[in-house]
């Protein structure tokens, strides 16, 4: 939007239906509890209405020729089978489409939606898409009702993949964000997988956000009762030897504030959050911690995590070293919440090969410490979490750098 | 597997060519799979008629969508037939067989009430004691010994649908009301905010499972509750109305007096009194519906676990086992002590398992060349 706003033409290309990212999922954001789509909102479809601006969603780079201010990017656009120009969001071809179960990655899937659907109310641009594995159509030639009950007659079964080439791109920006270990294998031993009470912390982000499964009440996935206590546990797959060796930098923070959002729930909640070391070094963040510590019933206990196993209520039984007093503990509680490590996007290996930019050795985009936007090659710039973890606010002004220094390349400064 | 999209004129089959091609000559199988759909979807087009669905009124037709997803579910239409044999892994006559064993339940009270070794009712009692089920659509006798589907929500009621039923009854018919189901389970049980997490268990015939898993394949609203499938071994069902006409000349007892029937070598029907006929199979010939006829499955196929006294020994059942999940459900049953297996005395259990699928795989035979 920077780029947009001093007149430079930005060609936004996106892999899912709707941009907004993680953070469209998030009820709230660390250090001032703010909500995060109320932040994220106006900016979405300002950007889609940004005169400067075209957006490709269901899109993927899959070409990119030319150099440093003279680029030519092909771009992959799946098939959406809704005109975009057509629909209007109503919803009747979700509503009488037979097919249920299609999982929906914004609620972290813990909700499941029909086979033409939204990924979430005010997904940019505003339109439904239609799953191609799962529509009945698609796969067998029958159905079709969405389409017999589509006012606008925006449904296009006809629709294909098509390919676009794009010339004269000056600079390329790659800010395709992050994944999270959310893979059995790593979080089995926690239980993940096996106990319903034991869930990552996107997945309790949903359970608290309003417009989540359970529209902001929060409840146990097991028997849809309001928890008293929880646990948070931190450093989920991080800087272990037998996961990824990084810190993953925002857990330590967005543990404390989901504590403090389910203590605005629920003032009688007692939280545990369960740490290695604590590390809180953007601003507020130290006195954010204190505050959750003072006024949000957290207790910080430095630890190392034996086991967990259930009770026949299914509660979550916590066995821990706890590190202050050398001395193992149990802690039964309703909810384990996993602080699950961010890793890099899925598909990076590829796009980089793709730009023809390095890696480094976590998989992550190479840059340097002192000018953490530029990538290995000239004219390609990053930003956030693909190049290394970070909490929002660093992502903001990291894109706001790359967004300059795109336009000095661009503007020729 | 996805179409040609340019050429989407390809006429789609409708409840129409259901009553031409299936209904009308007799080869419907009652199951209810097109109705519920169709009402699950709240099209309010087409209505279980007794055993025959049916266009609601005469003003249906025009208001059918023409989806065609009727005709495609119908498990006597042949369109996604071949997509499920090939996601079933359905090679033969028989169909996958993880394992194969005789088993019987261990609760006293099933074993006097169940057919043969009790097993669905002591599974669906597992899986109701370990909370891996919501409910369970079974069938249960009428006042007049009439089959009707039923959905049971815990282990107690399940004791009213134990032991067989040899007429039909349109299992999957329940599954209209499924949002219904889903506020009954909400109500009594827990937090449910997506369809999918409604876990039911199923029990039917060989053709019932077969419109269930097409149901699955499409992924379809309406059977997206049902986790597990359970198929019962089904050599032919009978007409109730036949059956129970030919029941009572040959034995002059009415339904309402009658307590149990069972099938082995001839029919056995038992009274109030406990008195026990015996009446020769082929007597009831006149009664068997007519798509039993050209039916080619005996053992279901297209199930998790599949039940049926046929080449069991006295008071046990046969269990073939076919999917993991199956499997693993299976042993933890027999591990947690609900089942007994049983151990053949005279010869190997590889040995015993192969005379019995030979056996099974004899009977699936005589049945197709009927």
């Amino acid at each position: 939007m920077d780029l947009a706003d001093i007149g430079i033409k930005v060609h936004l290309v996106e892999k899912l239906p709707s941009i907004g990212g993680k953070m469209a999922q998030l009820d709230k954001t660390f250090p001032t509890l703010d909500c995060s789509i109320c932040i994220l909102a106006p900016k979405l479809s300002e950007c889609f209405r940004h005169k400067n601006i075209t957006l490709y969603t269901l899109s993927e780079v899959q070409k990119v020729e030319g150099e440093s201010g003279n680029f030519s990017v092909e771009i992959l656009r799946h098939a959406r089978y809704v005109k975009e120009d057509l629909c209007t969001n109503c919803g009747d071809c979700a509503t009488i489409c037979p097919v249920r179960g299609v999982n929906n990655y914004f609620d972290a899937k813990l909700m499941t939606q029909a086979a033409v659907q939204i990924p979430f109310p005010s997904a940019v641009p505003p339109v439904y898409a239609i799953d191609k594995d799962s529509c009945v159509y698609l796969n067998y030639g029958i159905c079709g009702l969405c389409e017999k009950a589509c006012g606008p007659k925006a449904i296009d079964f006809s629709q294909n993949d098509a390919v676009l080439k794009i010339d004269d791109i000056g600079c390329i920006i790659v800010a395709t964000g992050y994944s999270l270990i959310e893979d059995i294998k790593p979080l089995e031993k926690y239980g993940y997988g096996k106990y319903k009470n034991v869930i990552t912390a996107l997945e309790f982000e949903r359970l608290l956000s309003a417009s989540g499964p359970q529209e902001g009440h929060l409840k146990r996935l097991s028997d849809g009762v309001a928890p008293q206590k929880i646990a948070l546990l931190q450093c989920i797959d991080s800087r272990t030897d037998r996961g990824q060796k990084y810190c993953s930098s925002i857990c330590c923070m967005y543990t404390t504030k989901e504590a403090m959002v389910a203590y605005e729930h629920n003032n009688e909640l007692e939280s545990y959050v369960f740490y290695i070391d604590m590390r809180a070094g953007g601003k507020g963040f130290q006195s954010f911690l204190q505050r959750g510590e003072k006024e949000y019933n957290i207790k910080y206990i430095k630890s190392k995590i034996g086991q967990i196993e259930i009770d026949e209520d299914e509660n979550p039984i916590i066995t821990y070293d706890d590190m202050e007093t050398s001395e193992i503990h149990q802690l039964k509680v309703d909810i384990v919440v996993l602080a699950t490590c961010i890793i890099p996007p899925e598909g990076l290996t590829k796009l980089a090969e793709i730009l023809e930019i390095e890696l480094d050795k976590y998989n992550f985009i190479k840059t340097t410490p002192f000018i953490p936007v530029e990538t290995s090659r000239e004219g390609i710039f990053t930003c956030g979490c693909v190049h290394d973890p970070m909490d929002i606010p660093r992502a903001v002004a990291e894109a706001s750098g790359a967004a300059a220094r795109a336009a000095e390349v661009i503007k020729g400064g | 597997m996805a179409v040609d999209n340019s050429k989407n004129e390809v006429e789609i089959l409708t409840f129409k060519n259901l009553e031409d091609g299936v209904i009308n000559p007799e080869e419907c199988c009652a199951c209810g799979a097109c109705v519920a759909y169709c009402s699950s979807q709240n099209f309010d087009v087409i209505k279980m008629d007794g055993y025959t669905p049916r266009f609601k009124t005469n003003k249906s037709e025009e208001n059918c969508k023409e989806c065609g997803i009727c005709y495609y579910i119908c498990p006597q239409t042949k369109p996604l037939l071949r997509h499920i044999t090939e996601a079933y892994q359905i090679k033969d006559e028989l169909g996958p067989v993880l394992d194969i064993m005789g088993a019987k339940t261990t609760n006293e009270t099933i074993k006097e009430i169940g057919q043969d070794g009790g097993m669905v009712t002591t599974i669906l009692t597992y899986l109701f004691d370990k909370k891996l089920i919501d409910a369970a659509i079974v069938s249960e006798y009428d006042d007049d010994l009439k089959p009707v589907p039923k959905i049971v929500y815990n282990k107690e009621e399940l004791l009213k649908s134990s032991g067989t039923r040899y007429s039909i009854s349109s299992n999957i018919l329940p599954l209209k009301d499924l949002y219904t189901i889903a506020e009954e389970i909400l109500k009594k049980h827990k937090e449910v905010f997506d369809i999918n997490q409604l876990r039911l268990a199923f029990v039917g015939t060989p053709c019932q499972c077969r419109a269930i898993r097409k149901m699955h394949q499409l992924k379809l609203s309406a059977a997206q509750a049902i986790k597990y499938v359970f198929g019962l071994f089904c050599m032919e069902n009978f007409d109730y109305d036949k059956l129970f006409n030919l029941v009572k000349s040959e034995t002059n007892e009415i339904p309402t007096d009658i307590t149990k029937m069972n099938i082995k070598k001839n029919f056995y029907i038992t009274n109030k009194e406990k008195k026990v006929y015996e009446v020769e199979l082929k007597k009831f010939d006149d009664a068997v519906r007519n798509h039993c006829h050209s039916c080619d499955e005996f053992t279901a196929r297209f199930s998790d676990v599949s039940f049926g006294g046929s080449g069991a020994v006295k008071q046990n059942s046969m269990v073939i086992v076919r999917t993991e999940q199956g499997q693993n459900l299976i042993e933890s049953a027999i591990a947690d002590g609900y089942i007994e297996k049983f151990v053949p005395k005279t010869m190997t259990i590889s040995e015993w398992k192969g005379k019995k699928l030979s056996l099974l795989s004899r009977m699936t035979k005589s049945k197709t060349n009927k």
